[in-house]
């Protein structure tokens, strides 16, 4: 595998959705330029969106087997954070967010998703499952983990991550059972 | 504090006081409780800013006046005991208004498409800037509050405490069923509550009753007894149904012809479109039947599509048997009891004078919203491009560029028509896509509501950017 580099991202994402080259990530910011915000020579950037899910705090009426019984949605609460405020992830705590971005990847692309690293120096770790593969679709859930010992405030909208997209060498095709199984959601899932 | 000097009449009153601020103290702790772990939309938090102030001035005012009372502090005011009632009975009614806009915080309620809804009402032109403020309501139906009660009351609380209480001018209150919560396509009955609100607004029943005043001489000849021809209260029967054929022409303006597919799609769903009940007017409404046949009139208007052919030639291709079906609930004859239970014993002759004066409405719908854009003027140039994105399972792309213009608005009206007759058919290549069972009723709920999302995260990604901070 090799990594894609701006050129050839811009290329693909100019090409009509439906072709199976195509990548979409939007939506797509553009400058006073007409550049592609956030798109590095060999990244692009995926920014907050503003819905969440917390951890349920601890029921003491239920069973210790609760999630082999549960759905999973009933083991965290949603939250939605409006535009221009904070979510403060609490110390050595999780919560799920997703990227505002939604993406769909070719059939012959994987992505990576990386914490940036200015966040990464504040002890917050953003995926820690970041393999995307070909044929995804949807905004992604994230896992947005602070490791220190003090809160940490997000904010809906930000450059949270850096999507690395890579080539695969062998240009097989996926079959239909690579569409993911949430179907494009645009919300965290559990 | 009460003093133990206070006599029974005083008593009695700080009773009295003591149960009002009892009462305006849990509502304001109601509406701190839920805002403190919910998000509403801007103009719900104006609203319930608007109660919290409303609820402290009160508290404010009955400390300093029974404190007075009781503490020989100054004059005595030989109107509290009224003043008080009267301040009891105004938090009455305001009680009824705040569980509702509580319930619909954002997680409840399509945001985006209450964003574009607002945005909307602010290019309507009216003079106090609107704010559409939402409810979750009980019916499966949607309403819109009387702005004018709610504003009087705001009044009235000012003028007896002698202070503001910020309540928002512009602010009106909508209803949508709690079931349709975060949902797309029923919500879009929201734009016929934002005619009722427009109406208010801009105080335009004289303009209608002047408009329709042709009906009202109609009626001098049209076999009404003489005894029961009064034109104005006959207009007063007939107001409603007048605002009524006026808010849907100004829902299919603003929205386009998805408006009249989905308002024939929620009278189906509560099994009222194909019996006696499409037909019959009541107190509050007319007929579904002639609803929609004033609708079709305006959809067969080329001027309405913004092209050359009229939308209703372009629906009549699309592939829907849910066109024909309007049609044919269109045409039917009137039925032999066309009143329901309500409004049993108008005359007849009164239903042909109204609809006889309908088309007055639709040029007033179109003078009013004159030298607004089309919501749909490029809905044919966008629509293959956004089905071509949802058919594929992707949310329509959207660039987001310094210059945001009325086009956006544009855009996401052409999204909704585009995605909601997407809908009406089969989907089947997105079954086939997803490796979902087109036999499973599971799954066609599912992918219609993957659907829904799509569109609302396409207008959220159209209309938000300056507030997440992505353009400045």
């Amino acid at each position: 595998m090799s990594v894609i580099g701006r050129e050839l991202i811009k290329k693909r994402l100019e090409l009509p959705p439906d072709d199976v080259r195509a990548l979409v990530i939007t939506p797509l910011v553009r400058d006073s330029k007409g550049e592609i915000s956030g798109l590095d020579y060999d990244s692009i950037d995926l920014r907050l969106g503003s819905r969440f899910l917390l951890p349920r705090a601890y029921d003491p009426k239920t069973k210790s087997d609760v999630r082999a019984n549960r759905d999973a949605h009933e083991l965290v609460q949603p939250i939605h954070v409006a535009a221009g405020q904070e979510l403060l992830v609490p110390s050595h705590g999780t919560v799920l967010g997703v990227t505002l971005e939604f993406i769909k990847l070719p059939f012959d692309m994987s992505g990576q998703v990386l914490t940036r690293s200015s966040l990464a120096r504040d002890f917050i770790t953003i995926e820690t499952a970041p393999w995307i593969h070909p044929l995804y679709r949807g905004c992604l859930t994230l896992e947005i983990a602070n490791a220190s010992g003090i809160p940490f405030p997000i904010k809906p909208g930000k450059a949270i991550a850096q999507l690395i997209l890579f080539r695969l060498l062998s240009g097989e095709r996926p079959g239909q059972d690579h569409i993911d199984r949430y179907m494009g959601p645009t919300f965290p899932e559990p | 504090m009460v003093s133990e000097g206070c006599d029974a009449k005083v008593d009695q009153l700080c009773r009295d006081a003591g149960r009002l601020f009892r009462l305006v103290n849990q509502i304001a702790a109601y509406v701190r409780e839920h805002q403190g772990d919910r998000t509403y939309a801007p103009e719900s938090r104006a609203f319930l800013e608007f109660i919290e102030s409303a609820a402290k001035a009160t508290k404010e005012f009955l400390e300093e006046n029974i404190g007075r009372l009781c503490g020989n502090n100054g004059p005595s005011d030989g109107r509290l005991p009224a003043r008080i009632a009267f301040i009891s009975q105004i938090w009455g009614r305001l009680h009824n208004f705040v569980e509702p806009v509580v319930d619909a915080d954002t997680l409840h309620i399509p945001v985006s498409l209450v964003a574009l809804l607002n945005r909307q009402a602010r290019a309507l032109g009216l003079q106090d800037q609107p704010q559409i403020a939402i409810e979750l309501a009980s019916p499966l139906n949607y309403l819109q509050r009387k702005h004018s009660p709610l504003r009087d009351l705001a009044a009235s609380l000012e003028n007896r405490l002698s202070k503001k209480v910020g309540f928002p001018n512009g602010l009106g209150i909508i209803g949508l069923p709690y079931s349709q919560g975060p949902f797309l396509f029923f919500n879009c009955l929201l734009f016929h509550e934002l005619g009722h609100y427009y109406v208010e607004q801009a105080r335009l029943v004289p303009e209608i009753k002047n408009r329709v005043s042709g009906f009202i001489k109609s009626l001098s000849t049209s076999g009404i007894p003489a005894k029961n021809y009064d034109p104005d209260k006959l207009f007063t029967i007939t107001r409603p149904w007048f605002e009524e054929v006026f808010c849907d022409l100004f829902a299919v303006r603003l929205l386009g012809p998805a408006y009249t597919f989905i308002f024939a799609d929620l009278f189906d769903l509560v099994g009222d479109l194909r019996n006696e009940k499409a037909l019959q007017y009541s107190r509050s409404h007319p007929s579904a039947s002639i609803r929609l046949k004033q609708q079709i009139a305006l959809l067969r208007q080329p001027e309405t599509s913004g092209g050359a052919s009229s939308w209703w030639e372009w629906l009549a291709t699309a592939r829907t048997p849910l066109a024909s079906e309007i049609d044919d609930v269109a045409q039917k004859p009137r039925a032999v009891i066309p009143y329901a239970r309500d409004c049993e014993g108008l005359p007849i002759e009164l239903l042909d004078a109204f609809e006889s004066a309908l088309p007055q409405l639709s040029s007033l719908v179109t003078e009013k919203l004159k030298g607004r854009r089309l919501a749909l003027h490029r809905f044919i140039e966008l629509s293959s491009d956004f089905e071509r994105c949802l058919l594929h399972a992707i949310v329509p792309r959207c660039v987001i560029t310094r210059n945001t213009s009325p086009e956006d608005e544009e855009w996401c009206m052409s999204l909704i028509n585009a995605s909601y007759f997407l809908q009406l058919g089969n989907l089947k290549s997105l079954f086939e896509l997803s490796g979902r069972n087109s036999s499973s009723v599971e799954d066609h709920a599912f992918l219609r509501k993957r659907l829904e999302e799509w569109v609302l995260k396409a207008i959220g990604d159209k209309l938000a950017p300056e507030l997440l901070g992505l353009i400045s």
